[in-house]
């Protein structure tokens, strides 16, 4: 349903704005909510790297053009796509909110669901909706 | 083209002179479209003239009609050399599809079938793509743990309709070995060039962004350093491209196609959000 064109704008796009969310977040935003939240300061010096961010943004857009397709949590529980993927938004989430930065590079995760979420309501929605489903 | 190996339990089908393989039928006799295409009082003389010494038992045979190429008579049971074990490359069979809606007509354990004197070889057609659709919603329905494992083969079938998919995986893993290469080099050898490279141009960074490499945007979301990481990623990335449930696609979102959906009852097929096509 895809275009393969599309599916690269989804994947390369999501790739680059959760580099760019990753980036203000450990060079702007991580500081900030640490110094408010009175926790040490890390090393400003952060690398990240990882397809995780464009591979959130295509199980978004997924999640939101099939929102109640089942999928397995490590294979044993079963849930739809929205409910695994606001779960793990969530989560995401709670990890900017609290700072709380281990390997996991929660920011451009989010970035990368935001680009996708974003794909799906101004340019996929109104195609399937032209499309008459 | 799509090949199933449900002929393996069909039997031992053995190689045999040349010939593709070779399976005694199990399901000439009793099923409709079975008998319609294969009729085991067919000979098989014609065939097998050509092999010396074995000429007697299916001399009352008669050359099956067979449609443009698509079923080959191969030999009788009895011509099959006993004991040489079936393989993969033999069962290259597919059965119609009228044997997996009815599957207690169909499958019977070849030693309650009679000697039949018949073997044939189906290549894939496109109506097997369409039979193994239907087994594949018939074993989805039959409970949970079922469900769930037949959940995880969903997830991780092959789609070979979008052609973005594997490229990408290629690349990532390819980078990822690159990376590994690096870090073995820098560490064992103390020569941290490609390592340095590597973190220059392939890991996402504010100095990288500040040096005027914008290309560290896209490129590292093609690299991985560690193993769990590629794992994670490529287990998710597969596991959501390709369909999962037809009935909730069917339902909720983009349905089948209407020219897929011409089967009646259960034969349609789910359609993927990532597959390269517009339904």
């Amino acid at each position: 349903m895809l275009g393969t064109r599309r599916f690269l704008a989804v994947y390369l796009g999501s790739a680059i704005v959760s580099s760019l969310a990753s980036i203000g977040y450990y060079a702007y935003l991580g500081p900030y909510l640490r110094r408010i939240q009175h926790k040490p300061e890390v090393n400003p010096i952060h690398y990240s790297l990882g397809a995780s961010g464009a591979v959130m943004g295509l199980t978004t857009a997924f999640a939101c053009v099939h929102p109640f397709a089942q999928y397995s949590l490590f294979f044993v529980i079963n849930m739809p796509a929205v409910a695994l993927l606001g779960l793990f938004g969530t989560y995401e989430l709670y990890n900017i909110l609290t700072a709380n930065t281990g390997r996991f590079d929660s920011a451009s995760h989010l970035g990368g669901a935001m680009f996708g979420a974003g794909y799906y309501f101004l340019k996929l929605r109104p195609l399937i909706r032209r499309m008459g489903r | 083209m799509l090949r199933t190996i449900t002929g393996t339990f069909a039997g031992h089908g053995t190689r045999h002179n040349g010939t593709l393989g070779c399976f005694y039928s199990v399901i000439a006799h009793g099923s409709r479209s079975g008998s319609r295409r294969i009729s085991p009082q067919l000979p098989l003389k014609d065939l097998f003239a050509a092999v010396p010494g074995q000429s007697a038992p299916w001399t009352t045979a008669r050359p099956p009609h067979t449609k443009s190429g698509q079923f080959f008579y191969a030999s009788t049971h009895r011509l099959c050399p006993e004991g040489r074990p079936s393989t993969l490359s033999q069962s290259l069979t597919v059965m119609p599809k009228r044997l997996y809606q009815r599957p207690s007509v169909a499958w019977r354990p070849p030693s309650a079938v009679a000697r039949g004197n018949t073997l044939f070889i189906n290549h894939g057609t496109a109506s097997s793509r369409r039979v193994a659709m239907n087994l594949q919603q018939q074993y989805q329905t039959r409970g949970m743990a079922n469900q769930s494992l037949q959940r995880f083969n969903g997830t991780f079938t092959i789609d070979s309709s979008n052609k973005l998919v594997y490229p990408i995986v290629a690349i990532n893993v390819m980078v990822f070995a690159t990376w590994q290469y690096a870090e073995g080099k820098a560490k064992r050898f103390q020569d941290g060039r490609l390592y340095l490279f590597m973190f220059k141009n392939f890991a996402n960074s504010l100095t990288n962004l500040r040096e005027g490499r914008l290309w560290t945007l896209l490129t590292s979301a093609f690299s991985h350093k560690d193993w769990y990481h590629i794992l994670l990623n490529t287990v998710v990335f597969l596991s959501f491209g390709p369909p999962v449930s037809p009935f909730v696609s069917r339902s909720m979102g983009g349905g089948p196609c209407r020219r897929e959906r011409g089967g009646g009852r259960g034969s349609s097929t789910s359609v993927s959000l990532f597959n390269s096509r517009w339904c």
